[in-house]
Formats: C-alpha cells, sequence, structure tokens
C-alpha cells in the first residue's frame, strides 16, 4: 500500500524538495501552504504521517499540530516537524503541542524516510 | 535539468517573492503599519530563505539570513522595541540578504566586508555587548536532551557508532531463540532495554510498538511485557499508560543506536539501556515473539484503551485491555521503501489549485493563436472575394470563428498576462541607493502594483522605469537643504504608479521637487543646436525637450543618471515597443513622468491602410480621427510643407510615402484619406494616405529578430493575403518630418560593420 | 557561427553553389535552412538598396537580401528562376536573392583559395575564399558578414 504523506510548509522550496525526496521513496505526496490549508487538505486525504514546518502564515505549526491533536479523527496521526532551529525550546514547543518527532532542516532524504518510518505504523 | 537543479531554479524564485515580501514588510514598518502579522512575515521570508538556503548548502547566505532572523526573531517576540533607526537598519539588511541570493545565483558578488559589518551591526542589537568577532554565524548543533531519566553507560564505545543510519537489513523475530542462545558466550553485544511510557508519548502519536521495531531493526529482540502496575479498572486513567517493556537485544550496534530509536520519545517514557541480560531474564516465558495483527488503521492503536474505559465493559479482566492495542512486536518490512510508484503531487484547496507551466509552452502557445488569427482573417479575407452574402451560413459560421478566435486569443493572453509587482519590488532598493548616492533623502510610494499586464511588456518595463526613478530623484528632487529652505520636507516623495487606461498600461513616475526649469531647458536647446532660436514653445514643448537625442541637463554627468543613457534613448526603446513617454512639470511642484505602452507586444489594433502600393498598419492608439480633407482647409506652408485646419489649429500634413522614401512626391492629399494623429509629446500631425482598408488586430511580429529595427517602422505583422505589412512607427514618422527629407540611401549600414 | 567543423584539410564540406549574374558563389550546406521560389517582397522604408524586404516565412518575418546588390554589383531584377536561399547567419535568417541555385559540391579545403587581393573591399568583405573546380571558379559566402551589424536606432 502507497502511503500517503501530508506536507505543510510555505516555502515551494522546501516543498518541493520534501517531494522530491518523499516520491523517490515511493511515498504518496499531499501539500499544504500552511497550517489552514493543511486541515482542509488532512480531511480530504487523510494522510498516514504529517510534516510540518513551524513559521507558517495563517496557523503556524504549533497551532497545526494542536488542532490535529484535539480531533480524534487524526489525533493518531504521526506528525513531524521540520525545524531549522537549532533552539531547544522550539522543539520543545512542538513536542508539547503533540509532535511525534523532529526532522532538522536541511535534511538528507535518507534521513526523512528513516524519520517517517521510524514513526509511520 | 536534473530534480534538484529545477528546486534549485524554484528556491531562487521564491527568494525573489520573499524578498519582495521581507522588503514590502520593512517599508510597512517604516510607515509605521508594525502590526504582529507584519513582523513574522518578515521573519517567516528571512526564515524561508535561510532554510532553502540550507538545503543547498549555500553557507554564506545561511550565515547571515541566520543573524538577521536572529534579530528579527528578537523583535517579533519583542525582545527588543521596533524603531524607525532599527527598521532603517533591517532594511539595509535585506539590501544586503539580496546581494547574498544574487551572489549565490552566480549573478555578481557580495562585499563580504560590508556583509561582515552589517551582520555585527545586526548582532550589535540584540546583543549590544557582542562583540564584533562573535561567532554567532553557526547555528548550534541540536542534540536532544535527554532529561528526566539518568541513562546508564556501560561501555563507551563511540568511535564505533558514530553511524545512526539504520537502513541495514530487517531481521525477522524468528531467530530470537538462536539469539538467546549464543548470547551465553557472547553477553557484550547483548542488551536490555526497559521501557515505562507516559501517556504523552501515546499523546503524540507514538507508539511502543513501533519503537520495539525500530529496535528489531538493530538485531533480534525479545520483549517482555510488564503490565504489574496496571491498575484495576476502576482507577484505570484512559489516556494514561501503565505497563512497561522489557525488551532483550542482541546487535552489533552501540548504546547510541539504541538510543537514537528513543529520540522521539525522549521525556515521554522512562527508558533505561544496560548491557547484557536484564535480571528479568527468568520471565522469557512470557515471551512476546508472536506478531499480532496489524490494526486496520494506525489510528486505533495508541489509544486503543480508550474505549475499554468509556465503556467499562463488565468483564473483571482489565489486565488484557491493553495487550491488543500494543501493535505487532514487528515481522512486518520496514514501512519506509513500498513498491517505488510515481508520486502524485497536489495542492488542492479551493481556489488554491494552481499549475507551473514551462513559460515556453505559453509562448508557443501564443505565437500558434498568432497564426490562428492571421489564418482567420486570410479566410474571411478570400470568402469576402468571392461575394458571398454577410448573411450566408457560411459568412455567419466565419464570423462566429472570428468571435471565438478572439476570445481564445484574449484568455490566452491572460494567461501570461502578470502583475507589474515583480518590476516594482525591484525599484525601492533602487531609490534607496540614488538617494544615498546623490544625498538626497526620497520616499518611494507605489500604486497599482497589482496592475496586470503582458509578460513580455513586464520584462521591458524595468529599464524605463529605473531611469525615471533616477531621473526624479537626481533631477527632480532637490536636496535637504533646498527643501528645508523651500518651506518643504527635506524628505522627497517619488511616486510609482501603474493603473490600465484605454487598452494600454500607464506607468507614472511622479516627484514633489523643483519642477523643470524650463528657461533653462531651453537655453540649453538652443545652445545645442537642436532647436532653433526663433521657435516658440509651449511649456509641455518645452519639458519634452529633455527627451531631444543629445540632451543633458546636468551640469556634469552625474555618477547617477549619466550612466551612459540619456532620457532620449529611454524614449526611443520605449518607442520600440509601441509606448510613448511623456514629462510634465510645474515649477516648484514637481514633474510627472508618463510612460504608456501596449498591454501586450503580441497583438495590437491598427488601421490598415494603402501608401504608394505597400499596405501600411498605423495603431490605432495613435490615431484621434481619420477624414478626407477638403481642398480648402489644405494651406500651404513655405516652400514645399503644408497644414491641414482641423477646426481652430493647423497640423502638419505628413505624407507618409514621401517620409519612408515609398515616393518621391506627393500626391494632392485631397485625393487621399487623412489620419489625424497624436504623437507622445501630444503633438499632432496630419499623416497622408491613399485609402483605408479598416480596422484589424493584427498579430506583432519582430523586424529585429532577424533584422534590425528600422526608422519609421515599429514592427511588422502578417496580413489576411498571407503578406508582410509593416507597423508605422508614428512618432518616429512625424519626426523623420521634421528633420525634413531622409537622404536618398543609408550609407551608414554599410559604414557601420 | 555557421562554420563547418572541419577538423581536417582533406575533410570534405559540402556546398550549395548558385548564380549572380554571370558569376557563380556557394555557401556551406549547412547554414542552408531552404530553398524558395521568389515571392514579392515588402519593401522597407529608410533600408540600404540591397535589402530586397520583407516576406513571410511561415508565420516569420524573413528578410531578403539581394546578394548582387550587397557584393556591389547591379540589382537583381527578379525573374520566375529566381530563387531565394534561406539560410542562417549568426542568430538570424535570412534569404539570399540568387539568380539560380547550380548544384551540390562536395569539396575539400585544399581545393580552396584565398581571395585574390586585387579584388575591391566588398568582395573581400564579403568573400572567404574561392574554390577551383574543374574549371569553374566558385566564391564561398561569409555569411556572418552579409548583415549588418544590429544596431538600436542611432538618435
Amino acid at each position: 500500500m502507497t502511503r500517503t504523506v501530508l506536507t505543510v510548509d510555505d516555502s515551494r522550496t522546501m516543498r518541493d524538495m520534501l517531494r522530491m525526496a518523499l516520491s523517490g521513496a515511493g511515498f504518496n505526496v499531499v501539500e499544504a501552504v500552511d497550517g489552514e490549508h493543511g486541515l482542509e487538505v488532512l480531511s480530504a486525504h487523510r494522510p498516514d504521517v504529517i510534516i510540518t514546518d513551524i513559521n507558517m502564515p495563517k496557523l503556524d505549526g504549533f497551532g497545526f499540530i494542536e488542532a490535529v491533536r484535539v480531533d480524534d479523527d487524526y489525533r493518531a496521526i504521526p506528525i513531524l516537524v521540520l525545524t531549522t532551529e537549532s533552539d531547544p525550546g522550539k522543539k520543545q514547543r512542538a513536542r508539547e503541542a503533540g509532535a511525534t518527532g523532529w526532522i532538522v532542516k536541511p535534511f538528507n532524504p535518507e534521513k526523512l524516510v528513516e524519520a517517517i518510518r521510524r514513526v509511520a505504523a | 535539468m536534473d530534480e534538484l537543479e529545477a528546486i534549485k531554479v524554484t528556491f531562487f524564485q521564491e527568494c525573489e517573492e520573499l524578498l519582495a515580501d521581507l522588503e514590502g514588510g520593512l517599508l510597512a514598518m517604516q510607515d509605521g503599519n508594525d502590526d504582529g502579522d507584519t513582523v513574522n512575515a518578515v521573519f517567516r521570508a528571512v526564515h524561508s530563505i535561510k532554510g532553502g538556503a540550507g538545503a543547498f548548502g549555500l553557507e554564506p547566505l545561511v550565515r547571515f539570513a541566520h543573524v538577521f532572523e536572529t534579530l528579527l526573531d528578537a523583535l517579533r517576540s519583542n525582545e527588543i522595541p521596533g524603531t524607525a533607526d532599527l527598521t532603517a537598519v533591517l532594511l539595509r539588511a535585506s539590501d544586503v540578504l539580496a546581494d547574498h541570493v544574487s551572489a549565490a545565483r552566480g549573478l555578481g558578488m557580495v562585499d563580504m566586508d560590508a556583509s561582515a559589518a552589517m551582520a555585527a551591526e545586526l548582532k550589535a542589537w540584540t546583543d549590544p555587548s557582542a562583540a564584533p568577532i562573535a561567532a554567532a554565524a553557526a547555528p548550534a548543533e541540536a542534540e536532544p536532551e535527554f532529561e528526566g531519566f539518568t541513562p546508564i553507560v556501560i561501555g563507551a564505545d563511540d568511535g564505533m557508532d558514530d553511524d545512526d543510519d539504520l537502513g541495514f537489513d530487517f531481521q525477522p523475530m524468528t531467530i530470537s531463540l538462536d539469539a538467546q542462545a549464543a548470547d551465553v558466550a557472547v553477553l557484550d553485544n547483548v542488551w536490555t532495554v526497559s521501557i515505562r511510557p507516559k501517556s504523552d508519548l501515546y499523546r503524540k502519536a507514538n507508539e511502543t510498538g513501533l519503537l520495539l521495531r525500530e529496535l528489531a531493526r538493530l538485531g533480534p529482540i525479545q520483549a517482555t511485557l510488564d503490565d504489574s502496575a496496571l491498575p484495576t479498572l476502576e482507577f484505570l486513567d484512559a489516556e494514561a499508560a501503565y505497563v512497561t517493556w522489557s525488551v532483550r537485544l542482541e546487535t552489533e550496534q552501540g548504546e547510541e543506536a539504541i538510543r537514537e530509536v528513543f529520540e522521539f520519545v525522549d521525556g515521554d517514557c522512562e527508558l533505561e539501556i544496560t548491557r547484557g541480560a536484564a535480571p528479568v531474564a527468568d520471565v522469557l516465558a512470557s515471551l512476546m515473539d508472536v506478531a499480532l495483527p496489524e490494526p486496520a488503521t494506525p489510528v486505533e492503536a495508541p489509544i486503543a484503551v480508550a474505549p475499554v474505559a468509556e465503556a467499562p465493559p463488565p468483564a473483571p479482566v482489565a489486565v488484557s485491555a491493553p495487550v491488543p492495542a500494543t501493535p505487532p512486536v514487528a515481522a512486518n518490512a520496514p514501512a519506509a521503501a513500498p513498491a517505488a510508484k510515481p508520486a502524485q503531487i497536489e495542492v488542492p484547496g479551493p481556489g488554491q489549485s494552481v499549475i507551473r507551466v514551462d513559460p515556453e509552452r505559453i509562448d508557443r502557445l501564443i505565437d500558434l493563436v498568432g497564426e490562428l488569427v492571421i489564418n482567420q482573417a486570410m479566410l474571411a479575407q478570400r470568402v469576402g472575394e468571392y461575394g458571398i452574402a454577410p448573411s450566408s451560413n457560411l459568412a455567419m459560421g466565419l464570423d462566429e470563428l472570428e468571435q471565438l478566435t478572439r476570445e481564445i486569443q484574449d484568455s490566452v493572453m491572460a494567461i501570461r498576462a502578470q502583475p507589474v509587482k515583480s518590476v516594482f519590488q525591484r525599484m525601492p532598493r533602487l531609490v534607496r541607493e540614488v538617494a544615498n548616492m546623490t544625498g538626497k533623502q526620497a520616499r518611494l510610494v507605489m500604486d497599482g502594483e497589482n496592475t496586470e499586464v503582458d509578460k513580455t511588456v513586464i520584462e521591458r518595463l524595468a529599464d524605463p522605469i529605473t531611469h525615471m526613478l533616477r531621473n526624479a530623484i537626481d533631477h527632480g528632487l532637490e536636496s535637504p537643504e533646498e527643501r528645508k529652505a523651500a518651506g518643504k520636507n527635506p524628505e522627497g516623495v517619488v511616486r510609482l504608479a501603474a493603473l490600465h487606461r484605454s487598452g494600454r498600461i500607464v506607468i507614472e513616475v511622479q516627484d514633489d521637487g523643483k519642477g523643470i526649469n524650463r528657461e533653462r531647458v531651453l537655453s540649453i536647446a538652443v545652445k545645442k543646436g537642436l532647436i532653433s532660436p526663433d521657435l516658440t514653445l509651449t511649456d509641455e514643448e518645452i519639458d519634452n525637450l529633455i527627451f531631444l537625442p543629445g540632451f543633458s541637463t546636468a551640469d556634469k554627468i552625474s555618477d547617477v543618471s549619466g550612466r551612459g543613457v540619456g532620457m532620449d534613448v529611454v524614449k526611443r526603446s520605449v518607442q520600440a515597443l509601441g509606448g510613448r513617454i511623456s514629462i510634465a512639470s510645474r515649477p516648484g511642484l514637481g514633474s510627472t513622468f508618463t510612460l504608456s505602452l501596449p498591454l501586450t507586444l503580441a497583438v495590437l489594433d491598427g488601421m490598415v491602410v494603402d501608401v504608394a502600393g505597400e499596405t501600411l498598419v498605423i495603431p490605432l492608439a495613435c490615431i484621434v480621427e481619420s477624414l478626407r480633407p477638403k481642398a480648402e482647409e489644405i494651406r500651404p506652408l513655405g516652400p514645399t510643407g503644408s497644414v491641414l485646419a482641423v477646426r481652430d489649429s493647423f497640423v502638419p500634413l505628413i505624407d507618409v510615402g514621401l517620409t519612408l522614401n515609398y515616393r518621391d512626391r506627393s500626391p494632392p492629399p485631397t485625393e487621399g484619406v487623412v489620419l489625424l494623429v497624436e504623437g507622445e509629446d501630444g503633438s499632432r500631425a496630419a499623416l497622408v494616405a491613399d485609402a483605408i482598408h479598416g480596422q484589424r488586430q493584427v498579430v506583432i511580429k519582430s523586424l529585429e529578430q532577424n533584422y534590425q529595427q528600422v526608422e519609421g517602422v515599429a514592427a511588422a505583422t502578417i496580413l489576411g493575403d498571407g503578406r508582410v505589412a509593416l507597423i508605422l512607427d508614428v512618432d518616429a514618422v512625424i519626426n523623420l518630418r521634421r528633420r525634413g527629407p531622409p537622404p536618398p540611401a543609408d550609407p551608414t549600414l554599410i559604414a557601420a560593420e | 557561427m555557421t562554420e563547418p567543423n572541419t577538423t581536417s584539410s582533406a575533410e570534405t564540406r559540402e556546398l550549395i553553389s548558385f548564380r549572380v549574374g554571370e558569376q557563380e558563389y556557394c555557401v556551406d550546406i549547412m547554414a542552408v535552412r531552404e530553398i524558395r521560389g521568389w515571392s514579392p517582397a515588402t519593401t522597407l522604408p529608410q533600408s540600404p538598396a540591397y535589402m530586397r524586404g520583407v516576406i513571410n516565412l511561415r508565420g516569420a518575418v524573413l528578410p531578403i537580401m539581394d546578394l548582387a546588390c550587397r557584393i556591389g554589383m547591379p540589382t537583381t531584377e527578379p525573374s520566375v528562376r529566381s530563387v531565394f536561399i534561406v539560410v542562417q547567419a549568426g542568430d538570424r535568417t535570412v534569404g539570399l536573392l540568387v539568380d539560380a541555385v547550380s548544384d551540390i559540391l562536395s569539396i575539400t579545403d585544399d581545393l580552396c583559395q584565398p581571395t585574390p587581393d586585387i579584388a575591391c573591399e566588398n568582395v573581400r568583405h564579403f568573400v572567404r575564399n574561392i574554390i577551383s573546380l574543374e574549371g569553374r571558379m566558385i566564391s564561398e559566402i561569409s555569411l556572418d558578414r552579409l548583415l549588418p551589424e544590429r544596431e538600436a536606432l542611432a538618435a
């Protein structure tokens, strides 16, 4: 079964990078440009894993994760946060919001796939 | 182009947009609109540039962006107050960032000293004590902190286990018994991992089962469940976790590899890793080597306890409840690489769908539609030649075809239309730089950035706008002192606006400077022999003398305006595009440049006329009216000239055939048709043609592509009969006439080689 | 440019030869896009006499140059036998009006001789070299020099 990954990032470059890495590994990729959009796409595509950026317009990564986690339908979907922050505070906040794991940017494709494998059932 | 290169192209495109957002946000802040959203957007712009740059290993860009970002982060979290001074620094930093982006792209160089100085300046804002040598640029590596438990490290083996790549083959559980037999001899590679998940682990969608699966990738495992802590049902917290897993792991990997498995659940479970077999080994009887069926959806797995609590079953054995909730220990292959299949890319969502298309494909489509228009015209012409009645089915079908063709053309042109924003957003920086260079204070106000125009036109807008802005600041605005003395704000305002007006795009550059010194302009023009001294000119005509070839009002060629091009060249290039440029000035109040261009360079509405056996197209936009002159309206003036009396004014009559050297003598104007046209500068002329064929939209074809510009000709087109017709450059024709009859041949073309 | 990739003088090149007045000229076949019969051209104003005008070549505007006139001979009077050879000259495509196409020649570089010094400047400028073949003298045209440099309209 092809797994679907939802990537939520306001940067086209980052979405493209994710798509390249993920589709190369055989994932089906759906994309969203911010948290709000992510929630819409979520209901339409029911992804197996979510990868989200933190800094985004409209609804940021923290808000997005929280919104996913309070929804009984989605709260068990693993969420990986993308972060350039070396800042442990931000990572901690994402975890408190309910992030399953994280990927430090810049990522390499192997690491990314590895992180997904770790959290995806 | 490989995929990564393509993404890099995207990255630089995105950088352009982000830099524009950054600048736009900073300018808004400068204007006092520093709400949280703006500051956040500004932060995000720099953050995204840094993120992408990191992905491509663009180190200098990453380093500078990092310093910039750090300051913006402090600003948005209100650690430091936003001030006008800070915004000014941020604006300059955005210019440096733009330079870094350009350099990363291979366009130009970064002044590294200036960049370092700017970085130091940025750092000083967040940390006033920061010495210039502060090496804050390199982000510290983010290592997860294992807070909340004390790792028991036995046998450090750092040297051999840096490799955290878990890409080795999965080892199925079935060999665990063999492994168990072996471990008596080799205990060094046996680990006991004790995992006691907290409820938070499940809340974050982590799963013990997956952790066990990950461990199994390191080597054969035996997992034992200790559920002794499980409370009776009445005390059971649905979301809490009560079990402890004890895992015996046999692996050649070191402790770090094991720890890495738990990276994401750090703090969400109690973890103990010990080398050697654990004392709980005697519980191996309850060895869990059964691969439980995989839950239908991952959703159920980690929180399967919940339904038990919500609807407490009467069953007395609560103990068994969490166990099925535990996903399979292993058994299924790694999830990472299902059969490769082209991934679907979607950006769904209402109003969000975007297709990216190679511009060349659109250009090709536009060319084809151009051919279609020509073909349709040819067909109509041929049908017309057969004298088919307009009411016939054929003629009506052709009308519909024409209608459809037009619609297709409009729709296709709309695809290529873009807001002028992409050009406008380069201008604030230009204004800052020119103002700095000339010692003026200038504020740029922009209007109508979203005005759309064909991409072909957009690309040609940048140069004239750049020149008009330079001119406005350099020649238009006074120095701050002069302005103060004149009772003006020392900061001059330059307004750049775009708007649509009667099927054209109009760009206005307005300054509130001193206006044109007409006396001086006039005397220079006379001194340079550009005009005759006894000529009486209106104010407008004097203003527009600055477009005359060879005119330069600056006393000395300044650094800014004197970059090799005068306004005459700007005017020429604008005219070459079928555009017009003019200036209007009010002494003491400022000047306004007005540039108007067709919305597209692909098609043009024109009047088809006959001149000396040639078919010409005159742009409709220039034509005021067409008329058949009566003999009494034509008055000779001077030896060869004549003028046409149009209502109250006299307009010079220009025989197009003569001006373009199609013929040596003009036929009497009364035998032809007169097209009253208006040039860029508002001057009028009466063009004489032999006959009018009517209006037509024509597809513009470049003469330059295979030849070169021809004076008096704006471009070419292909008419319904398949022949090439030239599109008249009305201004050039007026100017040609003003200069007197052209020399019979043009020897410069050969001499120029 | 239109130079063929000759690596040694022994390599053969193919040329298309044609007649201009009573003389024979040729161009490298690699530069020739097509050969078309004469059709009337739209006159270009303000242009040198050798520019016969422009025609529609499948939607592109193609300038037609009177080769005879360009190299300083009397202008060609187009007849039904006149053709124009569509050639690539640099980044431009141009049609050369000639009296008739003769044939395709295969030559080696040892048949080429430098343009004799007698010739007028035009000839030296536009003729790359002279080919002597079976008693014929054929002048090879320097295509890259035929069209004037593109000039922005001088102010």
